[in-house]
């Protein structure tokens, strides 16, 4: 896969986060997203030895976000085998990085939204520890607050 | 490697040499020795009749029963150390008044043979505890080895040459000089009916190992069977060095062997125990290992840039290179928790340094 299909593919799921107008959407775009950071992180271990430790613990909170997620009563059922697509390998460190960053913001401030509208005590509190665990991912790839704002 | 505790064979080996010197004396022993060695042997032989007090008999075993040869020898031989014990007990009894000499050296070898002794039992009954019907219950690993058929055939045959030794000498004593070798009727009979009971408890056990000894690796687990206690806790100071560190390492795990086999009645899943915190530790043990590997590395490169002795460059090449081939595993590891979750768990996050380097 080649480097515009990575940007392509993160940049795709944020327009799904973005675009998503109901929780059970939202959810399911950010159980995707989080795969996809997972996927993207995991990869990236081996080729930025420099930067494996940040690139393993995102990839942790990745999978703290998605089973988050897991467990919210509004997620629609059938996610498990839902295909993602695994983003390109070629992009320097930088781009990923700060394409991963990004997701997460964008992740963080949804769930954070959905958090504080979602009618189940259970839907609320997986959106707040996703929404945890999309935070740190952005503090992880961007060493600070990431605008989420579209641009 | 750190010995922590004391073995059985710390205590069997002392006594078969003390046993043996005893023995050496001979029947040309004084008479005021001669009782005080026939109250040291009546409390040897006791001690060692206890061993075999100690074995388990075959459930529903009676007289008739047939049994295992190992069951029978065992059965075989505690019965004669029994009746060698009967037997002294008269003996020591009819000196008991008399004038005794417990300086010469015999009585002392035969003392600490029986102290040896007493104490290897002792050892043995670390690894028991009584249950509710009043049975003896293993509590530690060796438990199960201990009353093993290996471990019974190998522990007789280590009492068989105890006694085939005192057999011969108490012999020796029981008939030398006058009728009754310058000692009350009763001793020199009790004397000489007790070596006749040792000679057939060492005399059975000796048959019966003509027929299936115990193998060699049976003995060396004998004499190698801890006690189980636990060693003491070592407090860390500022002044260790490597070896002392080392030591502490084994100790602790030790100390950690003994409170896993004295809480495993009372084990339940700890709600800990999920694949959250299995996979952080994972993760854990990855980034370590990687950033050990770097700093090891870093500083072998250093060393032979600075041409520090090659010894130490090759430990320090050694340990990356090991630390090379452990972190990756754990980074599997840590793959695998990917997919693979226990239950639901509420999810406590890491927690991230306040001002994270940036990645750039």
């Amino acid at each position: 896969m080649s480097e515009a299909d990575s940007m392509q593919d993160t940049s795709g799921i944020m327009t799904r986060l973005r675009g998503a107008t109901t929780l059970p959407d939202t959810l399911a775009a950010a159980f995707d997203a989080f795969e996809v950071i997972r996927h993207l992180a995991r990869d990236c271990e081996d080729k930025f030895p420099a930067q494996f430790a940040a690139f393993m613990t995102a990839a942790d909170a990745a999978v703290d976000g998605r089973e988050a997620i897991t467990i919210a009563p509004g997620l629609p059922p059938g996610r498990a085998g839902t295909g993602v697509s695994r983003p390109g390998r070629t992009a320097p460190m930088e781009e990923i990085a700060g394409a991963l960053a990004s997701l997460g913001a964008v992740l963080r401030d949804r769930l954070s939204h959905a958090a504080t509208v979602a009618a189940t005590a259970g839907d609320r509190a997986a959106c707040a520890g996703a929404a945890q665990a999309a935070g740190r991912i952005c503090q992880l790839m961007a060493g600070g607050e990431v605008d989420s704002r579209p641009r | 490697v750190a010995k922590l505790t004391a073995v059985l064979g710390d205590f069997l080996r002392p006594a078969g040499a003390h046993i043996n010197a005893a023995a050496g004396y001979g029947g040309d022993i004084p008479v005021p020795a001669k009782r005080d060695v026939i109250a040291e042997l009546d409390r040897l032989v006791v001690t060692m009749a206890r061993y075999l007090d100690d074995v388990a008999l075959p459930a529903g075993f009676t007289l008739a029963s047939k049994v295992s040869l190992d069951a029978r020898t065992a059965l075989d031989a505690r019965l004669a150390l029994r009746r060698a014990a009967s037997s002294l007990r008269p003996a020591a009894a009819a000196v008991l008044d008399a004038g005794a000499d417990n300086a010469h050296p015999a009585v002392g070898h035969l003392s600490s043979a029986n102290g040896y002794l007493a104490a290897g039992r002792d050892l043995l009954q670390t690894h028991f505890t009584r249950g509710l019907a009043g049975g003896p219950v293993g509590n530690s690993a060796w438990a199960t080895f201990i009353t093993s058929s290996p471990a019974t055939a190998a522990l007789l045959a280590e009492l068989a040459a105890f006694s085939g030794k005192l057999a011969a000498w108490g012999a020796q004593l029981s008939r030398t000089g006058s009728l009754y070798a310058g000692l009350p009727a009763d001793a020199s009979q009790g004397l000489h009916a007790a070596s006749h009971w040792l000679r057939i408890a060492a005399t059975s056990v000796r048959t019966a190992h003509l027929q299936q000894a115990p193998p060699a690796a049976a003995h060396r687990l004998l004499a190698a069977i801890p006690s189980n206690i636990a060693p003491p806790r070592q407090p860390l100071s500022d002044t260790e060095q490597v070896p002392d560190l080392c030591k502490g390492i084994t100790v602790t795990a030790e100390r950690v062997r003994h409170a896993a086999q004295a809480f495993a009645g009372q084990a339940r899943w700890s709600p800990a125990a999920n694949s959250v915190l299995w996979r952080r530790d994972a993760l854990a043990s990855a980034i370590t290992g990687h950033a050990s590997e770097l700093i090891l590395r870093g500083l072998a490169e250093r060393a032979g840039q600075l041409d520090i002795g090659p010894v130490l460059r090759m430990h320090l090449a050694c340990a990356a290179e090991a630390i090379g081939q452990a972190w990756p595993t754990w980074r599997a590891i840590a793959r695998h928790w990917d997919t693979i979750s226990t239950g639901s768990h509420h999810v406590r996050a890491i927690t991230l340094p306040p001002q994270q380097p940036p990645r750039r």
